[in-house]
This record gives structure tokens, sequence and C-alpha cells, in this order.
């Protein structure tokens, strides 16, 4: 076994190399090298150091980025994984490229945290939401759901640690099932506006009813177990207090996010009101919801879109009288499949100013014309963001897909 | 058409059946039909909610492994889809919903679950999943076409000796071998395909209008032209 400081160098030239070849950030090929030498880096590397993983579908990177600001404000020495890089080598490099650090907010993919949880022996981790994602990949999101609830339970008995899940998803709580009385699980009644993976009972098949806020397995009961926060509005309650979500984030999905970050800060020893002091300045997260202005034409606001849950929560942003700029890929991150876009419902773009845009552009045509949605068609991406920006008064969103957005953060000059 | 003037589209239980979009063959339906002036309706029907027999059109979609096998029980309790089985409706199953069309199909822990038998087929656990772009070719009213759609299944179909499949595939799994997707009888579709099926394919989403109304309805319209680019691109990598 080499050591780490060895594999630490190793790793950082192999990674700058790739850059200066233009092969692409070096994180993966820079975290796979450091791999190479010491199988088992990634213990080493968390050993000593107070873990907190974030995972799920969506706003993982958001909330990862709001409980990094949170423990760094707090006075935490904090290492994290930045825009999306969240597969076993993008962790790994992540760490090595920093020393000193006493804890670590990572962001990890839903698929690998069931696989890498006993290396990283982290002391929290957040669950965001479970929904269909990438299904060329996943294949089935309560597999997903499944396989972390295994590795939950066998973690647990090495080790106590805390989960912090909304647990108004019935993915979710399945994933945490029978794990209450062997760690400690905080959960917080976030809301939960997608049911369409869960209609049938992930632990036993039956159906699930749902209402308001509330589920129901009519077969084994499965159901919102007690929260012990929920959001109100704007307001997050907790047992004795209530506190403010202030953000300049947009939607009510980063509320979500937010308050999930600020439960996961108090396992940490962090007061709820001083964690979300912490992020309330923040203005985007590695240029998720940022605002750009294009020269003199205008503004435009990107967000990030990957699945339908994630698009129908998107949609609410586009005002009224603003542009929307809607693209779509199918590249290798994007997920090959496009089948997804038909369980979006488009229909907040109706009588609104569209443009679609990417290599898989004709898709999004196909099922905005079935939806009644008038578009035109620029797939040149920064054709697309320039064009939108004539029409505009609001800023223009542009809502686009994971290789579309690192594509349109190039076009704007903003890369992370 | 049972009624002179009214298209009833039955969508069974999206909420188990409808994996990635499958529930668009449902919407395009609707709208073709009303393209060639005429009356329609989907009708959504829940797993709480017995399907109803005076449907025209009835759609499977997709499904997880568990919601497959609740799906089929339910549809077992009267079995409507095998008394509907005659010529002047139509069953347009896919994935999932296919493979409960027919006699056996594998559950969550590869058991044998019995589906509706209403066509020849039995689908056993395949090793490997099959997760990509499919093609095919098929002769639908007497003219030769192509089909396509992204396939992902795990799951092996071998048609009856007397049944035809839907498309003699130039890339993709299909049923189970590489040569063949789905299955097409006078009333019947089953595939493979997702996208959904019709939107890539308003060939078919006009025979099984031209089926359920007894007529013959080959228009295109606008939406088919960027089916057709979707199309072409497809192919020009493969």
């Amino acid at each position: 076994m080499v050591s780490i400081n060895i594999a630490r160098h190793l790793a950082k030239t192999t990674a700058e190399l790739s850059k200066k070849l233009g092969l692409g950030s070096g994180t993966t090929i820079g975290g796979r090298v450091a791999a190479f030498f010491d199988t088992d880096i990634l213990s080493g590397l968390c050993e000593n150091v107070r873990v907190a993983l974030v995972s799920g579908t969506n706003g993982k990177t958001t909330t990862a980025r709001f409980l990094t600001e949170m423990f760094r404000k707090a006075g935490l020495r904090t290492v994290t994984n930045t825009g999306g890089s969240n597969m076993v080598y993008g962790i790994i490099f992540a760490l090595l490229k920093e020393r000193n650090y006493e804890a670590a907010v990572l962001e990890i993919d839903e698929l690998w945290l069931a696989k890498l949880i006993f290396q990283i022996k982290p002391e929290l981790v957040i669950l965001t939401n479970l929904t269909r994602d990438q299904l060329d990949r996943a294949t089935e999101v309560r597999a997903v759901a499944s396989r972390l609830n295994l590795a939950f339970l066998n973690y647990a008995r090495d080790k106590a640690f805390s989960v912090v899940a909304n647990s108004d998803d019935p993915m979710v709580v399945y994933a945490l099932d029978n794990l209450e009385s062997k760690s400690e699980v905080l959960y917080v009644s976030a809301g939960n506006n997608w049911h369409l993976d869960s209609y049938s009972c992930p632990r036993c098949a039956g159906l699930i009813k749902f209402e308001n806020k509330k589920f129901n397995c009519l077969k084994c009961g499965l159901s919102n177990p007690n929260a012990t926060a929920d959001i109100c509005g704007d307001v997050l309650n907790l047992k004795n207090d209530c506190v403010k979500l202030e953000s300049n984030l947009p939607g009510e999905f980063n509320k979500k996010n937010l308050a999930l970050a600020t439960i996961g800060a108090t396992v940490f020893g962090i007061n709820p009101k001083v964690a979300i002091q912490a992020v309330k300045d923040l203005q985007d997260v590695y240029g998720r919801f940022k605002v750009f202005k294009i020269n003199n034409l205008g503004f435009i606001e990107l967000v990030l879109v990957k699945n339908p849950a994630g698009f129908n929560e998107a949609l609410k942003l586009v005002e009224s009288d603003s542009v929307a700029i809607v693209g779509l890929n199918a590249e290798i991150p994007d997920g090959k499949d496009t089948s997804w876009i038909w369980d979006v419902n488009f229909s907040p773009l109706h009588n609104k100013k569209v443009i679609v845009t990417g290599l898989r552009a004709y898709d999004l045509a196909l099922v905005l014309s079935y939806q009644d949605v008038e578009f035109e068609i620029v797939r040149d991406l920064k054709r697309a963001l320039y064009q939108g920006t004539q029409f505009q008064k609001a800023p223009v969103k542009a809502l686009l897909n994971y290789s579309l957005f690192n594509q349109a953060l190039k076009v704007l000059g903003d890369e992370h | 058409m049972n009624t002179e003037s009214h298209l009833r589209i039955i969508n069974i239980f999206p909420q188990l059946l409808g994996t990635y979009g499958d529930s668009g063959n449902a919407l395009i339906l609707k709208k073709r039909a009303q393209w060639f002036n005429l009356n329609c309706e989907i009708i959504e029907i829940s797993p709480s909610e017995a399907v109803p027999i005076e449907g025209d059109i009835y759609l499977l979609g997709g499904g997880e492994d568990l919601a497959q096998k609740t799906a089929c029980e339910l549809l077992l309790k009267n079995n409507v889809l095998k008394k509907v089985n005659n010529r002047k409706k139509f069953i347009l199953a896919i994935c999932a919903g296919y493979q409960i069309l027919g006699l056996t199909f594998p559950g969550a822990k590869n058991e044998k679950i019995a589906g509706l038998g209403i066509i020849d087929a039995v689908t056993i656990k395949g090793k490997k999943r099959a997760v990509g772009e499919i093609c095919g070719t098929l002769s639908l009213d007497d003219r030769s076409i192509e089909v396509f759609g992204f396939e992902n299944h795990s799951g092996l179909t071998f048609l009856g000796p007397d049944q035809r499949p839907l498309s003699y595939l130039k890339f993709g799994v299909g049923n189970h071998d590489g040569q063949t997707d789905g299955i097409l009888t006078p009333n019947i579709i089953g595939t493979y395909m997702h996208g959904p099926a019709l939107a890539r394919n308003p060939d078919l989403a006009n025979h099984i209008l031209s089926v359920v109304t007894n007529s013959e309805l080959r228009a295109n319209f606008k939406p088919d032209q960027y089916a057709n680019r979707i199309k072409y691109e497809i192919l020009k990598h493969h």
C-alpha cells in the first residue's frame, strides 16, 4: 500500500495533466489513479473526519452546498465535492485535494451510497427524495430504495449515525424502514408533489392512498412517520421553536433543501437560526439558479432539470411574462432514454414564448406539440441563449439537463 | 366504435403501469383522434377502480416488478381485457403490460406469475438487462414501415408458434434474441418500445384508430415531422 501522500501527489499530477490536455476536469481520472495505488484509500481519507453524506434524486448539490456553508460558518474546517462529482472517484479526488479538514460534506450518487457508506463511515446522512431518474442506468426506483435500506441497516450495526429525511416521500420512508430502532432518524415533513413512483407500496406492493401531505398503504400500513420538524410556507416549525427559511434561491424545492440542511446542521450542534443565517445570502449553487447577463441584451437564469419530478417543479419558476428556453441532450451523463419528458406536465408553458434547444430538441418538439405548447426550435445552445434574451422582460429561464447545463456554463463564462 | 361519435381510451392503472412516459400514448391517440375529427376522451382507471368493458382502446404501460404484479392481480379479478379481445376494440401493451397479456411472467424474486392469458407468450427473466434503442420493420395495412423506440427490460419473451411478432429487428434485443419485437394480432399490439411508442411511430397510432373506427385513417400531422427527425438521427448513429 502506498501512503496517502504519494497517492495524493500522483492523483494531482494526473488530474493536472488531464486538464492541460483538455480531456476533462481531471477529477475522475485523479481519483481513479489514487484508488489504483490504494484500493482502500477512501477509508483512510475519511478516518477521524466528521462526514455528512447528502443523497437522493433531486436537490443533492444544493443541500450539500447549504450544509457546507453552515459547517464553515460554525467554524468547522470542511471539505466538499463540488458541481456534481458525486461518484467514487470524484469523492476521492475532492478529499485528496484538501488537507487538514475536520469535517466533510459529500454529495453522493444514490446508487453509490449503498456501496460506499461502510468505507466513508458518515455521522450524518441526508436523504432528499427518491423518484424515477435515468432509468436506463438505475432501472427501478424501489430497487434503489431497497438497496439503501439494506445498507443503512447493516451500517447501523457498526456505527451510530443520524439520518435526516423527508417524511412525506414513501420511497424515502421505505429506504429507512426499521432503522428508527437502531439509529437516530430525524424526519422533516417537507411535502411531496410526486406520487407516480409510489402508488404501489415499495414495501408490500399494496396500494398507497395520498391525501394532502399524508400517504397510507392500505395493505401494510406504511405511512408518514412522526416528523421532528415541518415546513409551513416560509417557516420551519421545530419542536419548541420556529425559524424562517430565508433564501435567495427560488422555488419551493429549495425551501425543502434548506430545511433538510438546517436539521442536518443541528446534528452537528449548530443552532437552526445560525445555520440559516449562514446561507441566506447565497446567490447560486455552482451556476444553478445563477442569473447571467448576456452582453447588453438581458438576463438568463440557469436551472438544471434532469427528471420529471424536478422538471415539474422547475416549470413553476417560469413567470407569466418570461421566456423559457428548454433544452435536452441524451449523452451518457444525461441518460440515453428521453421518454421521461412525457411524464412532465408542460402546461405552465402555455401562451409563453418557448425556445427548444439541444441535441434532442426534436424530442421536446414532439411532446410540446402534443401538449399544445407553441415553440421555436433553435438547436444550437449558444444561439438559443442569445435569441431568448431578445424577447425578454423578466430574466429568461433556461431549463437544461445535465450536459447542456454544463455547456451553458461554459458559453456564459462560468465554469465550475 | 361502441357509440357512434365517441371514442373511449381506457388508460389502465397509469399509477402502476406508466414508467417513463407510456401514459403519453393516451394523449397521442386522443390528439390524433381529434385531428381526424373524432370525438374522444381518455378515461384513467386508478387501481381502486374496475376496468370498464365499454372502452374502445385499452392501454397498458411499463412498470416495476412489484407494480406489475399488483396490476396483474387487479386485472385478473374479472379479466375484462380477455372479454374485450375482439376486432372492434384494441389493446396496446408496453413492456411490463405486454408481459402481463401472456401466460406467465417472472416476479421480483423470479417467481412465476400467471398472466392474463390473452396472448400465447411466456416471459422469463434474462441474465442481462436489454437497454437501448431498438428499431424494426413490419408490414402494416400492406405497407412496410419502420418502427423504433427505447427498450429497457430484463424479461425474455417467447411467442407461441401461431403468434406473429410486431416487428423484425434491425437492432436492439426485443423479444429475446434480437430478431423480433412484440406481438401483432388483429386487435393487439404488444411491444418493448418506450418513447412513448406511438409518439415515435404515428403509423401505429393511425393503425389503432383505423381498427377501432373501422375506417382508413392514414394522414400525417405536424408532430410527425419531429418523429421522423428523431428516427433519422438515431438511425444515423447505428
